[in-house]
């Protein structure tokens, strides 16, 4: 043992241990800080994805082998072989025919510089002269003779290169009728192979071997991987959609293809997530799809962490129940608090949309956002709540400024103590007898609540009534007029139309509606006649602006006779509902009303002034008092027009940013739901007041949204809207900007929604509800199923896809103005929806755009056909051949047999119809209106054989022309060419 | 061991044997309405009076003769197992358009079959079909037109109608395999050489509909099958 020094304290032995123990732990410490930062898990899906990809292509490798036919390949090789033998043969004649090309090849080199070198001497010169020629020197004449000669030298060396290159063709030719064969063989066993090549290639750079692979090894190997690895993270950078993160907007940097490897890329479409290819590639991600990822990424639609590599970090959102459970023993998933842009769940997506496509009426390809617009639109959520997007729109509910001249009281009040109960498919919601209402007194409240909102209606109305009627009409005939007119596209009567039972179960919340939603426009017919005066229904059917300027119901142009049979048709539409079903008549409560008024009035003074207020009014005072109050805390006036309310502010939230709140500000009471914001907005809309339950709070402070009965789909859809209304904004080159021709169509499909276009008519594939209540109707007649089925089409208002392309503009404006009947047959009526100039222009220039028309002027070339023509055209209007108006209507002048079987009157065409759609028309009629009752004249199959043999000889074309060109001047008054006004 | 082997050979066989013609029976029978029968109602005919006014027109949908049997019901067998398909008819099937009325009322056509439109009344008609599966057709046809291609491609029910005369109303039922029957004047069918087994025999009227009825067929011989319509 070493003697202790002085300069030393310790054992410098047991210090050296110690030393390099503890370096060694270091060493280790850094091994592992190494490892720890080395090792991610993105780093294993790309290796995971590696081996994915290379086995596909091995996979396709084979298939592509296996696809070669052998045979083909055999016969080939063999033919290399021999065509490589027969080449052998003539060995000697090839390198002698390649020596004499090597020549050739030289002897054009060495003259093709000799005159590359003469030119430029030959310029040099000829600068020369020009100076000398200038300044008027002698020595110009000798340099002229000079460049003479080299000019003869030049030309020489000129004309030797074309030899050469004659020469050389032709020894090349030489040569390639020696080694042509094989040539020719090895090209088409390459072709045959090129696939196979290619991936073969491709599985090279895949799954690299060998020497490569090691390179790649070293490449990402711990510590040298700064360099140039090939497991990386992958980015986008997007400028155009930023992140708002605590009030600084930032590009965002989307790193989600780190793991999503493949979702721009086609090939991955039943792989394992994250190794998917995206569902929809030519509309997201796809180069030419209109969300390329290079521009959109996938955060601006899917949210979530934009720089997350990692699964937890991303703040993924699971879908369903079964994948929350998943993730959670997967991953140790749960919800993330401290991102406020958590990943919308998969089914909500869509929700994104709306950022930058902003005040449309429908987002392509996005089904439940669209949905949700039609929902909001349809009930008017946009009463209570401001919503972006929902500006300016119309007030959903029956204007309230003389309900007494349609209502009685009593029908008005058991109405607004429960609208479900007389009519389950109202859109009016329940206010009353709700869950935060079922303490002691609240139910005597509600009815004074109640009664004193008809006493402020019946105090503050205009006083309106409406004379007897003129007489009884026929119900039956109403019946079938309410049928057949039209009345069925925007209306229903689903007592008639519907079983019982389905009807109850819709009614438990166990079945969809099972009304079409375009029926549901205008409010069911059930039993109207118990709650609208008959005097009333006799008035508003004719002229529904008459009551209610701001209506959507449109006049049918009933006669005062017509009138009168559908109102005494719809008066026995009456409320059949058991009366101890019935809601309960709500009865008169002065104490409750008193003590609610009083409550009111010590909000804003002393209690012993309020008691004297109080004291000071009789008894309608205080009902009408109490009513205006109630109206003011529930916001009646969101839907309904009501005197005194005109300008009152809606008392709902502001909903423009909902999608950005963030759960904590929500107030979830003891209802146990997840604590998400999407599963509050859930339960707010099925059950609004259930987080008052609990709660202790005095009546005028509970909460007020009433009760809608949404049904799951539309709940879970307006869900989704609120989500998508976020404080986030957009540049404005990110937000879709519609050309002229789209925001023509765009404008045209909001006044086709605002009137229910789709309820009769068939637009854009969707719509045409009227059809379903046509076919019930034909059954009603005695029509059997498949017979009322078959023929319901023809019954139906028109389809109008293409009405653009077929109508005229001016003749389309003032139809819609002023319909006029064109289909003789149909009993249904094109209604006077009262139009102004503007709107008219509107829907004209939207079909003109969606049909790509010049709008709104076009050059009418009509020329009656003459000579010729006009004989072809008479003779296949003929009996004998196309008996055109055996059906057709000739302006006064009728078919034959009853209505039913007659067509529109060619004596219109000319100002309605576009030519060149005349054409198309009678070439195949069938083609542009399936079903349609014109028939088939010239077989699509066979123009030439099934035209008439004998006119123009049988040329279908000129046939067509001919009766295009009489159909489309045939109203013009005889001897002018021009057009007369519509 | 050699038991299994033997029963594994032999069950193919039988199989193989039942298949064969040697044991199918036939379905005979009458289908009946049972309501009143009803007078059949005469048709106004409207149009082209020189040739569609030369016959009277009665309605053909629901017609009841002798011992209460019904007219054109088409009768088969919903679930044959031995999938044989008709065999395309010996004479071309025709649709004869002969004064303003669809001959026959109803018929079967064999799917897949052209079958010849024809205009013996030389003016003009229009063949318009509603089917529920294949592509519906309106074909004009003039009077330079005698006749007509047409085909159904798949078993179906189809009506045709002349939008033209709006009282022309007829049937084509396309059949898929053999076993199809249409019911004479007095509502008596034969379904021949259905292989033996179970089966669900079903009957369509265009009136009052489609309806079933199980049925064993023996493997000679024949069964009776005596169907009903109630009153409608």
């Amino acid at each position: 043992m070493p003697k202790l020094l002085d300069e030393t304290l310790r054992n410098m032995n047991k210090l050296n241990a110690l030393f390099a123990a503890s370096s060694v732990g270091l060493l280790l410490c850094i091994g592992a800080m190494v490892y720890d930062d080395y090792h991610r898990d993105w780093k294993d899906y790309q290796q995971r994805f590696q081996r994915l990809e290379a086995d596909k292509t091995r996979a396709q490798l084979k298939t592509a082998q296996d696809q070669i036919d052998k045979t083909t390949l055999q016969s080939l090789e063999t033919q290399l072989a021999e065509a490589r033998a027969a080449a052998a043969q003539h060995a000697k004649d090839l390198q002698e025919a390649q020596a004499k090309l090597g020549a050739i090849e030289i002897a054009a080199y060495k003259d093709d510089l000799a005159y590359r070198t003469t030119k430029s001497t030959f310029d040099a010169k000829k600068f020369d002269y020009e100076e000398a020629a200038h300044a008027g020197s002698p020595q110009a004449a000798r340099i002229a003779k000079e460049m003479d000669d080299l000019q003869k030298q030049l030309e020489m060396y000129r004309v030797r290169g074309l030899e050469h290159d004659k020469e050389k063709a032709e020894a090349q030719a030489a040569i390639a009728a020696l080694t042509g064969r094989v040539d020719e063989t090895q090209k088409k066993i390459d072709d045959l192979e090129a696939g196979m090549t290619r991936l073969q290639k491709k599985l090279e750079k895949v799954a690299p071997s060998g020497m490569m692979k090691l390179a790649i090894d070293v490449l990402n190997a711990p510590l040298l991987d700064f360099l140039a690895p090939t497991l990386k993270i992958q980015q986008v950078v997007l400028d155009r959609v930023p992140i708002d993160i605590n009030f600084a907007r930032v590009p965002r940097a989307d790193r989600c293809q780190t793991c999503h490897l493949p979702a721009d890329r086609a090939g991955f479409e039943d792989a394992e997530e994250p190794f998917r290819t995206h569902p929809k590639l030519n509309l997201f991600l796809g180069g030419s799809s209109p969300h390329p990822i290079e521009k959109f990424g996938c955060t601006p639609c899917h949210r979530g962490r934009d720089r997350a590599v990692d699964f937890l970090y991303a703040v993924h959102t699971p879908d369903t129940e079964e994948q929350t459970k998943t993730w959670q023993a997967k991953y140790g998933w749960k919800h993330d608090h401290y991102w406020e842009h958590p990943m919308l769940a998969l089914s909500r997506t869509e929700a994104a949309c709306l950022k930058c496509h902003q005040g449309v009426a429908s987002v392509p390809e996005a089904p439940n956002l669209n949905r949700a617009i039609a929902v909001v639109d349809r009930y008017g959520c946009y009463g209570c709540h401001k919503m972006r997007g929902f500006e300016n729109r119309p007030k959903v509910a029956p204007i309230l400024t003389r309900p007494l001249a349609k209502l009685t009281p009593e029908w008005m009040a058991r109405w607004i103590k429960n609208p479900k109960a007389f009519r389950p498919s109202s859109r009016m919601p329940r206010l009353f007898g709700l869950a935060n209402n079922q303490g002691p007194g609240d139910a005597a409240r509600e009815d004074a609540e109640i009664l004193g909102i008809i006493a402020y209606l019946s105090d503050k109305s205009e006083k309106l009534s409406y004379p007897p009627l003129p007489g009884r009409g026929d119900p039956e005939r109403g019946r079938s007029l309410v049928k057949s007119l039209g009345c069925m596209g925007c209306h229903a009567i689903e007592r008639d139309e519907v079983k019982p039972d389905v009807l109850r179960e819709r009614d438990r919340g166990e079945a969809p509606d099972p009304i079409a939603w375009e029926r549901r426009f205008g409010p069911d017919l059930s039993r109207i006649g118990s709650k609208a005066r008959p005097e009333w229904i006799y008035q508003w059917i004719q002229n529904p602006k008459q009551y209610n300027p701001e209506t959507r119901m449109p006049s049918l142009r009933l006669t005062p006779h017509e009138a009168l049979d559908i109102t005494a048709y719809l008066t026995t539409l009456k409320d059949d509902t058991p009366a101890p079903e019935r809601v309960a008549q709500p009865k008169p409560q002065p104490e409750a009303r008193d003590a609610a008024l009083l409550a009111y009035l010590s909000q804003r003074m002393p209690p012993e002034d309020a008691r004297a207020k109080l004291a000071s009014m009789n008894a309608g005072e205080r009902d009408v008092l109490l009513g205006e109050r109630t109206i003011s805390r529930y916001g009646c006036f969101g839907c309904h027009l009501m005197p005194g309310f005109e300008k009152t502010p809606p008392i709902g939230t502001d909903l423009s940013d909902e999608g950005s709140k963030p759960a904590d500000l929500l107030l979830f009471g003891f209802v146990s739901i997840e604590h998400t914001a999407p599963a509050w907005f859930y339960q707010k809309l099925k059950d609004p007041r259930s987080f008052d339950i609990g709660h202790v709070a005095d009546f005028y402070d509970r909460l007020r949204m009433p009760q809608f009965n949404f049904t799951d789909q539309d709940a879970a859809a307006v869900t989704l809207l609120l989500q998508g209304l976020t404080k986030e904004r957009v540049p404005l080159e990110s937000i879709r900007r519609l050309s002229a021709r789209d925001e023509a169509v765009e404008a045209g499909r909001r006044l086709v929604r605002d009137h229910n276009c789709q309820g009769c008519h068939i637009l854009d594939g969707r719509g045409g509800a009227i059809r379903e209540a046509i076919k019930l109707n034909l059954v009603a007649e005695g029509k059997s199923e498949e017979e009322a089925e078959a023929s319901a089409p023809s019954f139906a208002p028109p389809i109008i896809d293409g009405e653009g392309d077929k109508v005229q503009p001016d003749w389309l404006f003032t139809f819609l103005k002023g319909p006029t009947p064109i289909r003789p047959w149909l009993q249904v009526r094109m209604p006077t929806f009262g139009f102004s100039d503007e709107e008219a222009d509107t829907l004209v220039h939207h079909f003109a755009a969606k049909d790509q028309r010049t709008f709104p002027f076009q050059t009418l070339a009509q020329t009656p056909p003459k000579g010729p023509e006009l004989q072809a055209a008479l003779k296949m209007f003929g009996p004998d051949y196309f008996n055109c108006w055996n059906c057709h209507q000739q302006g006064a002048r009728k078919p034959p047999g009853p209505p039913e079987g007659w067509a529109p009157d060619l004596m219109l065409a000319y100002r309605r119809l576009n030519a060149d759609w005349i054409a198309r028309w009678i070439e195949n009629p069938q083609k542009l209106m399936p079903g349609t009752k014109m028939p088939t004249f010239y077989d699509p199959e066979d123009p030439k054989g099934s035209a008439p043999p004998d006119v123009f000889g049988g040329d279908p074309h000129r046939q067509i022309e001919a009766l295009r060109d009489y159909v489309f001047t045939l109203g013009l008054k005889r001897g002018g060419a021009s057009a007369a006004q519509p | 061991m050699n038991m299994i082997r033997t029963t594994l050979v032999l069950v193919p066989a039988l199989a193989a044997l039942a298949a064969g013609p040697a044991y199918a029976g036939d379905i005979v029978g009458k289908v009946k309405y049972a309501g009143t029968p009803p007078v059949p109602a005469k048709i106004q005919v409207t149009k082209d009076q020189a040739v569609c006014g030369k016959a009277e027109h009665v309605d053909e949908s629901l017609i009841v003769g002798s011992d209460k049997g019904l007219k054109n019901v088409v009768v088969n067998i919903a679930d044959p197992k031995d999938g044989k398909k008709m065999p395309p008819a010996a004479k071309k099937p025709e649709i004869d358009q002969n004064g303003c009325k669809f001959i026959p009322h109803v018929q079967i056509v064999p799917a897949g079959q052209e079958v010849d439109i024809i205009n013996d009344d030389g003016i003009l008609h229009n063949i318009h079909t509603f089917p529920k599966v294949n592509t519906p057709f309106n074909k004009a046809q003039p009077k330079f037109k005698k006749v007509m291609p047409g085909m159904f491609e798949k078993p179906d029910v189809v009506q045709i109608k002349c939008d033209v005369h709006s009282w022309m109303q007829g049937w084509v039922v396309v059949a898929g395999h053999p076993y199809y029957a249409l019911t004479d004047a007095s509502g008596n069918f034969k379904i021949s050489d259905v292989p033996a087994g179970s089966y669900t025999l079903e009957y369509w009227q265009e009136k009052l509909g489609k309806q079933t009825k199980p049925i064993a067929v023996p493997a000679t011989g024949s069964v009776t099958a005596d169907l009903e319509y109630a009153a409608k």
